[in-house]
Order: C-alpha cells, then sequence, then structure tokens
C-alpha cells in the first residue's frame, strides 16, 4: 500500500504546526477526517486539506511533499511507523518520538531529535542547533533513540542529552555536547568551537582530532585501548550510515572534562 | 502680550535611561525644554534633553488624528495573521497594555533587547543563581569581577554610584578594594579608585572567554589544569584569581549581557553564575548582571507575572506560548513570518525599527526617524518625563516612580495600546 | 441595588451564628438592615445552602519578586497548566506559581475573597502592589519585612530606645502601604551576608551583636505599641532543620507575653528521634500554643506534588538548595534590606521525611484547640498551590478520608505519627473561623469576615455536600463587594478588590535621618523609596481601605 501523503500546497508565510499528523493520531481515521484536522498556523488553524493536498495511503507510512523549513513539529510523540520528509523540515523535528522513523531528505532546522526517547531520526541534510537537546527550563535532552545526520550539525549539538545516539558524518558547530549529561555523540567531520562545554558525563567520538584542537577545559587523559568501542561499531553496523563503514578502532587518546564540574565526560580521539 | 515661562527646578529627578536608574538628577524645565543640570551622562542627558518635534499620528505618512490612527492599527491587526509587538521601549503601563493588547489579539512579545536579555534569563531558567543588589555592592564589594565586560561605556555613573562611594555601612576602606578585568579592558578611568588605583585587566578574546571561565571555575573547584594558558590568560594568573575569590569575603562577579557578543553567551553566564555557587560553599560571593535600559527589565517582569512567562512568548493558540527561539521577533521578521510588527520606542530616538517586509505600526518618540515609512506612526510621550510612570531597575528588584516634568500633550504609549485593545 | 438573600444557613462566628437559617440584605456593596418597607429589587434563594463571608488567605505568596523569580524559573510548571482567554478572563497558566490575574480568578471560584502577602521587602514593595494590582477580584494587602535591614540591626545595636524603633516600624509601614509587620529568620538573613551560616535564637549576628530573641522582643513591642491588629508574623529561626521544635518552643515562651504570630509553624515542629532523626514536635508545639494566649499561628501544611519553595529566608534556602527538584535554584541579597531564596520542590508520600512533614500539619491542626488562633495555610506555594485548600479543608472535617490518605504513606513515618489516633473532625463553624472570622480578626479588617450590618458585601455560599473537597472546590455563589462574580464555582464577572493597609503616627523627624541614611549608604532617594497612595490608586482599578489601629495606638 503507498503512504498516506501530504504535499503542502503553497509556501505559506507563517509557520505550520504539523504535530497531528503522525501515525499514533492518524491510525484508523478517514480520509475526510484527515482533511478535517486543524492545524495551527500563525494566530489561527486552518484545516489539513486547506494547507495540503492530501493523497490517501497508509497512515503508518506517511509522505510528506514539498516540505520546508516552516513546517515544525513534524513526527511529535511518534511511538510506531515512518515518516519520510521530501525537502526540508522546521523546528521540533520528531520531539519526544518514542520509536519508528523519521527522514527528511533536506535539511532540520533547531531542535531535531528534541526529548526524544527512542526510534531513529535520519536527516540527510544539515541539521540546525540543538539536536537531540531539552527546551528551554527542561533539564534533560534526549534519553533514547538515534539522530542521523548526513551534513553538518549546527551548534550545541546534543545539549543536555541523557542517553542515545547523535551520529554526524558531516562537521558539528560550535558547543557540539554542551552541557551533556551521558549518550554519545560521533562526529566523522571536523568540530566548531567550546567542544563539550559544560559537559558532565558522556562521550564524544572523534574521528581525528578537531583543527581547533581541544580545549584546556579539558585534561589529556594519554592514549587508550577502550574495548567497549567495538561494541559501538557493531551498533553503528544495523544503521542506515555511512558510521556503518567506519573502520573499527579501539586505540583513541581520551580526554576528560569539563573540569569545571564533575568532569566526566570524554572526548575520545581516534589516533 | 506674551507670557513668560517660568524655569522650573526639579530634584531627585530618577532616570529611566541609565539602567542603573540613577534618581539624583537635577532637572531644568522651561516651557516644554528640558535640560539635566546635575548628574546626567552619556545616555541619561540625551535622554531627557530630546526635543519634541512631531506631534501628530501618521498613516501611510500622512497626517491624521489619533482616533485615526488607532482605528487604522486596529484594522491592521483584525487582519493579521501574525502580530508582533516588540521593541517595548517602555514603562510598566505600557507593558500592561502590550500584555493585554497581544492577549486579545493573539499577538507574539519581544523587546528590543531580547538578544541580550535571554542570556541572562535562560540560565535563570535552567540552574538559577545567586545573585545581588547595589546597594549590597555599594556596601560589601571587596573584590569585583568584570567579566567580559567595558562596564562604564554602557553605564558611565557606575564606578561613582556603587564602587567608589565616600562611605560605606561597614567601614570598609574603598581604596582596598579590587578590581579585576576579565576579558574586555575598561575603556575609561571609570574603575580608577579615588586615590589613582587602577584596575586589574586579564584580557581575551570574546572567542576564548568562555574557556577562560570555565578553567577558572575548575580552579576554584580545585581542580589541576594541565594547559599553561588559556585564551592567552596564564593558568597560573586564573589560579591566583580563583584563590582571591575565594578569599573574598564579598565578591562581586558582574557582566554585561549586552557586551557579551557572541552566540550562545548564555552558557559563559551559566559559567560564571555555577562558579558563583561553588564560591558560596564556603565563602560569600554573588553575581551582578547589568541591564536594564530602554524598559527590558521592566517589561520582562510584568510580562512573566501577568502571562506566567518572559519576552518571546506568543498567544497564537489563545494561551500564552513560550519559545525563545521561535518566538524571536528578529528571527520571525527575517523569515518573513510577520504579517503586522507593532514596534514600541518611548525611550531612545536613535534605536531604529528593524527592516522587514511586515506591515509596521510604531509608537514612537516624537522625532524618530525611519528609513522607511511606516504603515501606522504614533508620536507617544516618555514615561518619566512626559507622562508619570514606573520602572525596574537593573539587578530586578528595585523600581523607582518616574515624573512627569512637562506638558507635551502627547499620549502615553497605555494610552494608545489601551485604546487599540478596545478598538480591536 | 438591594438585594435579599433568603434562608440560607448562616456560619458567622464573628456574631457566633453557628448554622442559623437568617436572611442577609445587600446593598451598594455593603450588608445592610432588612428595609423597613420591606421592599427589595431582587432576592436570592439560598434555602438549604451553606453562607459564609468570603474566605480570607493571610498568608499567601501571590506578590513581589521572590514569586516572579520563581515563575521566570518554571516555565516547565506553566506548560502543563495552561489558561485559555475566554471573554471574561484573560488567559494565563501556572501550577505551583501561576500568573497574577489566573490566581485572582482560581482563588474568587474558591470563595476566597482576600489575599495577603506576607513577605514584602521595603525595597520590593512597588512591586509586590504592582502584582497584587494586577490580582482580580480578591482584596490584598501584605506584611513588610523588617529584621534584617540594617537599619533596624544598627539602631539596636546602639540601644536605641523603643520609641524611635516604633518610629522607623511606623514609617516603614505607612511608606510601604502594608497593613502588618514580617520578620523572617530574625537577623539571620543578615547574618548570612556576613557568611554566618545558622542563627539560633540567642545567638549573635556577627556584625551588630544582636540575637535574633532580641529582633522579635523589639518589633513586636513596636507592633504591639504603635496599635497595628496585626500581630508581629514570625517566620522563626532554623526553618526546617531537625530540632527546631526546641527553638519554636523557646521563642514562644521568650516573647514576654506580647502577641506573636508564627507562621507555617509545621515546618519549625522538627525533632530528632528516631532512625530518620527526624520526628513530630507537634504535640509539644499544640501544647504551648494552646497555654499561650498571645501567640496565633498558622500551620503552612504540605501536600504531597511538585511545587516551589519561595521564601525570604536565604540563610535557610541555601543550606537546602540540595533538595531542590529540579536542580536549579536562586538566591538573592537585597539592597542591605533583606533577601530571598526559591527552590523548587517536590514532596513524596513514599519519602519518610516529607510524609511526616504532612503528618505533623495535621496534628497540629487537630491537636490546638483555640480555632480563632490557628489558620489555614500551605504557605502557598511552598507547601502547595493554594488551590489544594478544599483537600485541606476535607482533611480537617472527615477523619475517614483523612486516616485512608494517612494510610498509603511511607510506612515508618505512619508509626511515628499520633494522627491516626487523633478523632477530631473539624465543623463547618471551626472552618468559617479559621479561615473568615479569625483571620479578618488577625489581619486586622474590621469590615471583612464577618455577615454583620456594616460589613462587605463578600459572601460565599455553599452546597453542603459531605464530600467537603467537592463543597469548598465549587461554591454555587461568591459576592464580591455585593455582586456576583462567581456561579457554581465559574467566575461570572470581574471585578478589583482594595489594598488594604494601616497608617499608624509616626514622628516626622525621623525622616531626616533616614534621608541622611539613603544618600549616603543606598543607591535610592529616600523620596523615591515612598510608594505613594496614587501609586495603589494607579490606573483607577486600584484602591486603599485604611483599617483601624487598636485603641491607644500611638507612638
Amino acid at each position: 500500500m503507498s503512504s498516506l501523503t501530504f504535499t503542502l500546497k503553497e509556501v505559506t508565510r507563517q509557520r505550520i504546526d504539523c504535530s497531528p499528523l503522525t501515525p499514533n493520531k492518524l491510525a484508523d481515521k478517514s480520509l475526510a477526517d484527515i482533511a478535517k484536522i486543524q492545524l495551527v498556523t500563525g494566530n489561527l488553524s486552518e484545516r489539513a486539506d486547506a494547507l495540503f493536498i492530501i493523497t490517501e495511503g497508509d497512515s503508518q507510512s506517511i509522505k510528506f511533499k514539498g516540505s520546508n523549513s516552516k513546517l515544525d513539529f513534524i513526527g511529535h510523540n511518534m511511538t510506531k511507523g515512518k515518516i519520510s520528509v521530501d525537502g526540508d523540515v522546521g523546528a521540533y523535528f520528531g520531539i519526544f518520538m518514542e520509536g519508528g522513523l523519521l527522514s527528511v531528505k533536506g535539511n532540520s532546522f533547531i531542535y531535531t531529535g528534541c526529548e526524544m526517547k527512542g526510534g531513529q531520526i535520519k536527516v540527510n541534510g544539515d541539521a540546525g542547533d540543538f539536536i537531540g537537546g531539552a527546551r528551554p527550563g527542561r533539564r534533560n535532552g534526549m534519553t533514547g533513540g538515534t539522530v542521523i545526520v548526513t551534513g553538518n550539525a549546527g551548534a550545541r549539538a546534543g545539549d543536555h542529552m541523557r542517553r542515545g545516539m547523535i551520529l554526524i558524518e558531516g562537521n558539528t558547530g560550535d558547543y557540539c555536547g554542551s552541557r551533556m549529561i551521558s549518550g554519545t555523540i560521533a562526529v566523522q567531520g571536523d568540530c566548531g568551537r567550546h567542544l563539550g562545554y559544560a559537559m558532565k558525563r558522556g562521550t564524544i567520538l572523534l574521528n581525528q582530532m578537531p583543527t581547533r584542537g581541544i580545549t584546556a577545559n579539558f585534561n589529556d587523559c594519554g592514549t587508550h585501548t577502550l574495548g567497549y568501542l567495538a561494541l559501538l561499531f557493531t551498533s553503528f553496523k544495523k544503521l542506515d550510515t555511512t558510521f556503518s563503514r567506519v573502520d573499527n578502532f579501539s586505540r583513541v587518546r581520551r580526554y576528560a572534562g569539563d573540569l569545571a564540574g564533575i568532569g566526566m565526560g570524554e572526548i575520545l580521539v581516534k589516533i | 502680550m506674551t507670557e513668560k515661562v517660568e524655569e522650573v527646578i526639579r530634584y531627585d529627578v530618577p532616570s529611566p535611561f541609565c539602567g542603573i536608574a540613577s534618581d539624583d538628577l537635577t532637572v531644568s524645565i522651561i516651557g516644554q525644554k528640558v535640560k539635566v543640570l546635575e548628574n546626567g551622562d552619556a545616555y541619561t542627558s540625551p535622554g531627557f534633553e530630546t526635543p519634541i518635534t512631531d506631534r501628530a499620528p501618521r498613516v501611510n505618512g500622512k497626517e491624521v488624528t489619533l482616533a485615526v490612527a488607532v482605528e487604522h492599527t486596529a484594522k491592521l491587526l483584525r487582519k493579521s495573521k501574525q502580530t508582533v509587538i516588540s521593541g517595548l521601549a517602555t514603562d510598566l503601563n505600557g507593558a500592561r497594555a502590550a500584555m493585554a493588547l497581544a492577549d486579545k489579539g493573539r499577538a507574539t512579545v519581544d523587546h528590543m533587547n531580547s538578544r541580550a536579555v535571554f542570556k541572562n534569563t535562560l540560565v535563570l531558567q535552567n540552574t538559577g543563581w545567586m545573585n545581588t543588589t547595589l546597594s549590597e555592592v555599594k556596601n560589601r564589594v571587596d573584590m569585583l569581577l568584570i567579566v567580559g565586560s567595558d562596564i562604564e561605556a554602557g553605564f558611565p555613573r557606575f564606578f561613582e554610584r556603587i564602587i567608589w562611594p565616600e562611605d560605606t555601612l561597614f567601614d570598609q576602606d574603598i581604596e582596598s578594594r579590587s578590581i579585576i578585568y576579565l576579558g574586555k579592558g575598561p575603556s575609561g578611568k571609570a574603575s580608577t579608585s579615588p586615590e589613582g588605583k587602577k584596575a586589574e585587566v586579564m584580557l581575551c578574546d570574546d572567542a576564548d572567554l568562555p574557556e577562560v571561565l570555565s578553567v577558572l571555575r575548575a580552579l576554584v573547584a580545585g581542580r589541576t589544569i594541565n594547559a599553561q594558558e588559556v585564551g592567552g590568560v596564564s593558568v597560573t594568573d586564573l589560579a591566583q584569581l580563583a584563590t582571591r575569590l575565594k578569599e573574598a569575603k564579598y565578591s562581586v562577579v558582574t557582566w554585561v549581557a549586552s557586551m557579551l557578543e557572541f552566540d550562545h553567551a548564555e552558557v559563559s553566564v551559566q559559567m560564571v553564575c555555577e562558579m558563583v555557587k561553588d564560591l558560596n560553599i564556603k565563602a560569600r560571593s554573588s553575581g551582578l548582571p547589568l541591564g536594564g535600559k530602554d524598559g527590558e527589565v521592566t517589561v520582562n517582569q510584568v510580562a512573566v507575572w501577568q502571562s506566567g512567562y518572559p519576552m518571546r512568548t506568543n498567544f497564537n493558540r489563545g494561551y500564552p506560548d513560550y519559545d525563545p527561539y521561535l518566538s524571536d521577533c528578529l528571527r520571525m521578521l527575517k523569515d518573513d513570518e510577520v504579517d503586522t510588527l507593532l514596534w514600541v520606542s518611548s525611550f531612545d530616538i536613535t534605536r531604529k525599527v528593524p527592516a522587514s517586509k511586515a506591515l509596521t505600526v510604531v509608537l514612537g518618540r516624537s522625532g524618530m526617524t525611519f528609513d522607511t515609512e511606516p504603515a501606522v506612526f504614533i508620536p507617544v510621550g516618555t514615561p518619566g518625563i512626559d507622562h508619570k510612570g514606573r520602572a525596574f531597575r537593573a539587578d530586578g528588584v528595585v523600581s523607582l516612580p518616574l515624573r512627569q516634568l512637562r506638558d507635551s500633550g502627547l499620549p502615553s504609549t497605555f494610552d494608545v495600546l489601551s485604546a487599540i485593545e478596545q478598538a480591536l | 441595588m438591594l438585594m435579599k438573600l433568603t434562608g440560607g444557613r448562616i456560619y458567622d462566628p464573628a456574631y457566633g451564628i453557628n448554622g442559623k437559617v437568617r436572611d442577609i440584605y445587600v446593598d451598594d456593596g455593603w450588608i445592610v438592615e432588612a428595609p423597613s418597607d420591606g421592599k427589595v429589587l431582587q432576592e436570592l434563594d439560598l434555602r438549604g445552602k451553606v453562607v459564609m463571608a468570603g474566605a480570607i488567605d493571610m498568608h499567601t505568596h501571590i506578590g513581589g519578586g521572590k514569586v516572579n523569580i520563581a515563575r521566570t524559573m518554571l516555565p516547565e510548571d506553566h506548560a502543563a497548566d495552561v489558561v485559555a482567554r475566554t471573554e471574561l478572563m484573560r488567559s494565563g497558566c501556572g501550577h505551583a506559581a501561576p500568573s497574577t490575574l489566573t490566581a485572582g480568578y482560581r482563588y474568587a471560584e474558591m470563595g476566597y475573597t482576600a489575599g495577603f502577602e506576607p513577605a514584602i521587602l521595603p525595597s520590593n514593595a512597588r512591586q509586590a502592589h504592582m502584582e497584587m494590582h494586577d490580582t482580580p477580584i480578591i482584596d490584598k494587602g501584605g506584611y513588610v519585612m523588617l529584621g534584617s535591614d540594617d537599619y533596624l540591626l544598627r539602631m539596636m545595636a546602639a540601644n536605641n530606645d523603643q520609641e524611635s524603633i516604633n518610629n522607623y516600624v511606623a514609617w516603614t509601614i505607612t511608606h510601604s502601604q502594608a497593613i502588618g509587620v514580617k520578620v523572617v529568620n530574625p537577623g539571620g538573613i543578615n547574618a548570612f551576608k556576613f557568611n554566618q551560616r545558622k542563627l539560633d535564637l540567642d545567638e549573635k549576628n556577627s556584625f551588630y551583636g544582636v540575637t535574633p530573641r532580641e529582633i522579635l522582643l523589639r518589633l513586636a513591642r513596636a507592633v504591639k505599641e504603635l496599635g497595628i491588629p496585626h500581630p508581629l508574623h514570625v517566620h522563626g529561626c532554623n526553618l526546617g532543620v531537625p530540632g527546631n521544635m526546641n527553638t519554636t518552643l523557646d521563642t514562644m515562651n521568650g516573647i514576654e507575653g506580647l502577641p506573636m504570630h508564627m507562621t507555617h509553624i509545621q515546618f519549625h515542629s522538627y525533632g530528632t528521634e528516631g532512625d530518620y532523626k527526624f520526628s513530630s514536635g507537634a504535640a509539644e508545639i499544640a501544647e504551648a500554643i494552646n497555654r499561650h494566649k498571645n501567640i496565633t499561628v498558622d500551620v503552612g501544611q504540605i501536600l504531597f506534588g511538585q511545587t516551589v519553595t519561595a521564601s525570604g529566608d536565604s540563610m535557610h534556602q541555601h543550606a537546602g538548595h540540595a533538595h531542590a527538584h529540579p536542580n536549579k535554584w536562586v538566591t538573592m541579597d537585597i539592597e542591605c534590606d533583606a533577601g530571598c531564596g526559591v527552590l523548587p520542590f517536590k514532596y513524596k508520600d513514599q519519602s519518610y521525611v516529607n510524609a511526616l512533614q504532612w503528618m505533623i500539619g495535621l496534628e497540629t491542626f487537630l491537636l490546638v484547640e483555640d480555632p480563632w488562633r490557628i489558620f489555614l495555610t500551605t504557605d502557598h506555594p511552598n507547601g502547595a498551590p493554594f488551590t489544594s485548600y478544599p483537600h485541606l479543608i476535607r482533611l480537617l472535617m472527615d477523619k475517614t478520608f483523612r486516616n485512608e490518605v494517612l494510610s498509603r504513606l511511607h510506612p515508618e513515618a505512619q508509626k511515628a505519627s499520633r494522627l491516626a489516633s487523633i478523632d477530631r473532625e473539624y465543623s463547618l463553624y471551626e472552618i468559617a473561623i479559621m479561615t473568615r472570622a479569625g483571620a479578618a480578626k488577625l489581619v486586622g479588617l474590621a469590615d471583612r469576615g464577618h455577615l454583620g450590618v456594616g460589613g462587605a458585601a463578600d459572601i460565599t455560599v455553599y452546597t453542603d455536600h459531605a464530600d467537603r473537597e467537592k463543597m469548598f472546590s465549587k461554591p454555587d455563589y461568591v459576592f464580591k463587594d455585593g455582586r456576583i462574580v462567581v456561579k457554581d464555582g465559574d467566575l461570572i464577572d470581574v471585578t478589583w478588590g482594595t489594598t488594604h493597609v494601616v497608617k499608624p503616627d509616626y514622628d516626622k523627624s525621623i525622616e531626616t535621618s533616614l534621608k541622611v541614611y539613603f544618600d549616603k549608604y543606598l543607591t535610592m532617594k529616600m523620596g523615591n523609596f515612598k510608594i505613594s497612595d496614587d501609586e495603589i490608586v494607579d490606573d483607577g482599578r486600584g484602591s486603599l481601605t485604611i483599617q483601624p489601629l487598636h485603641k491607644g495606638g500611638r507612638i
């Protein structure tokens, strides 16, 4: 059966809250009911069929076409099924997600995987700031699941991350791993400034030394052979990412920090 | 028959312009002309002395009555699918009227200084802090650590009023106060003591400041840092600073958020605030965020008690919804999401309305100029000059009554926004 | 417009009326005599209904800097409880730290017609009044904090006479537009600025050499001699510290018979017995309250759930910061005046300490004999949000319900408390004393808290449900100044209450030295510090009601 498809009719001036359009919320809904769903845009709400051309299909496999960076909250609270987006997405892509598969062909805006608990998000373009982060005032970011970015990541990736994995095939912006509580971030490309700032615990795994080096709030703990990295690489093999083809390594240079706090975070650089 | 206009002198006039709310001004008023005679500064004096030029509201550049301008604005708001009420350089009642209008009109509220203010707000919402207020600093500070900021450039009277008083409550020898700049150095001499003791300066770039602060906090916590220098600052010097902070009786760490002009500066502010908490394990130390201009503290306070949230809150859904990233006025304008922008700017005539494609309504200080004439311009009075008001000070706790100094006939922001709300 | 409220069962303890069926006449906002000609324009049938004066919350943190810090700090508290705008009501939000408009609406919907902010810093009084101005329907007022301010402690260190202290207290209460005087951790907030981490009742502040006991005596005397009806309102030493019951007993014993109100006494009633070194001192404290007729208390009951503690007690809030949940908190040192501390907190029924705290509060309610000297509070929001009052009333009036809740709490805590064996159930009359007549008398509101002729027509009408929580959550009617503002628990009209103050005389010459003090040492002019009556009236929504002082109250 083909996907239930939402094709954006035209570029809107205001942002659109797409949170009602998930496999969970649309399961067992008729096309007529789906068409009637109110989507908040600006200071009013419109019927889904006023904003999208809706093509009947499997509600557990949803497609967005002609999407752009003003479509927010796609995949909100999802626990099952699939959403694929053709185009870019806006903010809060996969927020609160617990399961299922979410993917976007283009770029995502801020807070990709915000406070997610499980499932997988794949961004085939660049991802915005605060991947896996927590909303302001909240103290816990993502607690499970995987975010894969094939392009570059913005700033503050993994901010307040508590568990789970963020895999960045490209480069990251500044403050990657800021305020990390735990979890794993792996980066193939280069890192911006202030890597691991205010990190408490957690692991940032790097393919090579960042061009800017490691900051003074991390102490060089020397070289190590870390057996558990083999397990990590094994887990990569199952995922749809170039990380699955990266040669395993277990020899790393280990940096511990952020020394300003409890300093139990680690940056591991492949030797 | 000409009437001679008498000069009126007013004393202890509070300034809504200077952030630390100096209220020892002596002001002369002759008719509509205001002049600061004593205790002005680079912000306060121009603030008071800006003359009134235009008095008539304009719609699309044409002069109209206030009633017409109000009705036209209401019309724009009624059909606007995304309204932002920003600028919000106003006082207590201007802020109240703005919040009431935002609620009724399903608008988003933001303040012209939010980019700076949120560097502090986000920290308060994430881990909090241990802060102090100006009178405490005046009487107790023995070590003042100034982070990333050239205070006197923004607050010309700060040192004179707060750091170098003639007497303190606790018989402290003022000359014994240590002033240390970490990051930027001072642009003038205000931080030099009355007897010529200069402030100490440890320079580093903004780009390196976050790392320097992290290392400093680590040294306060007694950690060993392997590096010898960070951002051009010697780690040994930072270690000495850490020791001195721990030995101080009442250290104060201060910063001006608007001068921390780098992205994600809130994480650095947080580092400072967490360090202050660490210092309080054994000693006493407090933070002092400096700001308070253009009504930024007032408007945030009012928004919080009336809606639960500070600026960058929208009423799109009929209830307050806070999002400091999406509901950022400048971002929304840049990404062309705004139908109508209602910009309030009653203090500083040089602050410009941000350029955008939105229909713009401006409640502005008389004499304000525009790159593009707005759809509606309504000249409003300045709180503390043209009408009474109340304004909060930088440290958030203290607010002052503002005076009416002249009868200009200009409506207040409260009057105009309330009228617009009625008309909606 | 003359309205007759017919046939309700009246509970008006100020006049000793305990459930008698009587008619009430309301005209132009006031309770009036029956018309001689018997003509009324409107009549409301209240037969079978319970009628009381509007309820008065004599200790609730509804306005001021620390409350706003709490609000700013907790966006997550708000997001979980948003209130949409209606024709009648502004939008708002918040569970533990609601926005001011939402707070006013909710209070009214619960049958409350007045609330008093208990900790107004003189340097922050303007903000407290701004926030209360934006709190609809209920009357308001507050108690101004003294006792950690440099000016007072300096006077005490110099052994100034009582009259000069009285003058200063009178000046402060007048120009902060307050109705009472509060003291929080006497001298302790101040001592913390000098890096003292605790201050016992007879321990000296390291700079002034003054003890909390001395501060309490001076201020209690001032309040009495000035004729201020509200007794000195005391947040005692050692808040939250196990063993502090002794401090509390000592404080009561040492006030030399002067009127003193000890607030949120539950937090000051802890022993150190048992495996957890934390036990209930409620029996001893209640016994002392029963014995000392000059003492009044409010309980500060805790109820389980997430809330936020906001207090002037920077010393003890800092000391307890490891318990903040979530892990964020604020303390402030303020203007050589006082300070504050804000810590979010979650009370858990399976925590031994929290469960016992719950029990201690209830034990206190049930063991104190005189309902005129004990008041129903949760120290909102410190113990629980004020919206939990109906639940609390049910716990007091329904022993079966109480014991059922008790039985589900931490088992060791149950064993450490005698609550299960206490049979007492509060009557409607006693609830009316505690929340109306007694509260009005305590605060000093001559024209509220009763249903006698000449009183303001603040009236609450309930259906007599057996489920007292249901009964007290949804009044049938609430009258505020003669207007029906609530019907069937829902707001139908929005009015704006008055601010109650007292204005004791003072010798104006005090301003000579005060002005010099402000100029030299503070960062604001004395003239700008003072809050004018105009500021309370503001845009016209506000008004000032000057309540009378006790007879003979002059300096």
